[in-house]
């Protein structure tokens, strides 16, 4: 795997932590310590997908305005073989 | 593998109406350090890692 794949796998294993104790939330709302877990998993996702949209390309429209140009565009289309 | 009759009336089972589902509600225990693994297994929590081998699960 090179930096791109790797930085986007991790991505995906965080993003899926996430979801997993979102599961968890949703019947457990008020547990407090799953709650920093998903906190703690959220701040590192957003660190992640920026410094991907910086070195490669946005995930999502949100980080696609880097100030100067925007980037939405620059994402590789899925019918170009874009998905990773 | 214990028997039906093991169950009966024994600990956790002991005051559990017949003809009701039941179950456990889930505390937040312990979760995989290993995120990747975790990833690979499909859960990040160690309780419901329950594989299935054909014929019960393990663990």
């Amino acid at each position: 795997m090179n930096g791109k794949e790797q930085l986007l796998f991790n991505i995906g294993v965080v993003d899926f932590t996430m979801v997993d104790l979102g599961l968890f939330l949703d019947t457990h709302p008020t547990d407090q310590k799953a709650l920093e877990y998903y906190q703690h998993y959220a701040q590192i996702k957003k660190q992640l997908c920026r410094e991907f949209g910086k070195k490669y390309y946005p995930l999502t429209m949100a980080e696609a305005d880097s100030g100067k140009k925007w980037s939405w565009g620059d994402a590789p289309l899925p019918w170009e073989g874009g998905c990773a | 593998m214990m028997d039906y009759q093991d169950y009966a009336g024994v600990g956790a089972w002991k005051n559990r109406p017949l003809a009701m589902a039941y179950v456990e509600i889930q505390r937040f225990d312990k979760v995989y350090d290993d995120l990747e693994k975790a990833y690979r297994i499909g859960t990040i929590f160690p309780d419901l890692n329950k594989p299935f081998n054909g014929r019960r699960c393990e663990g």
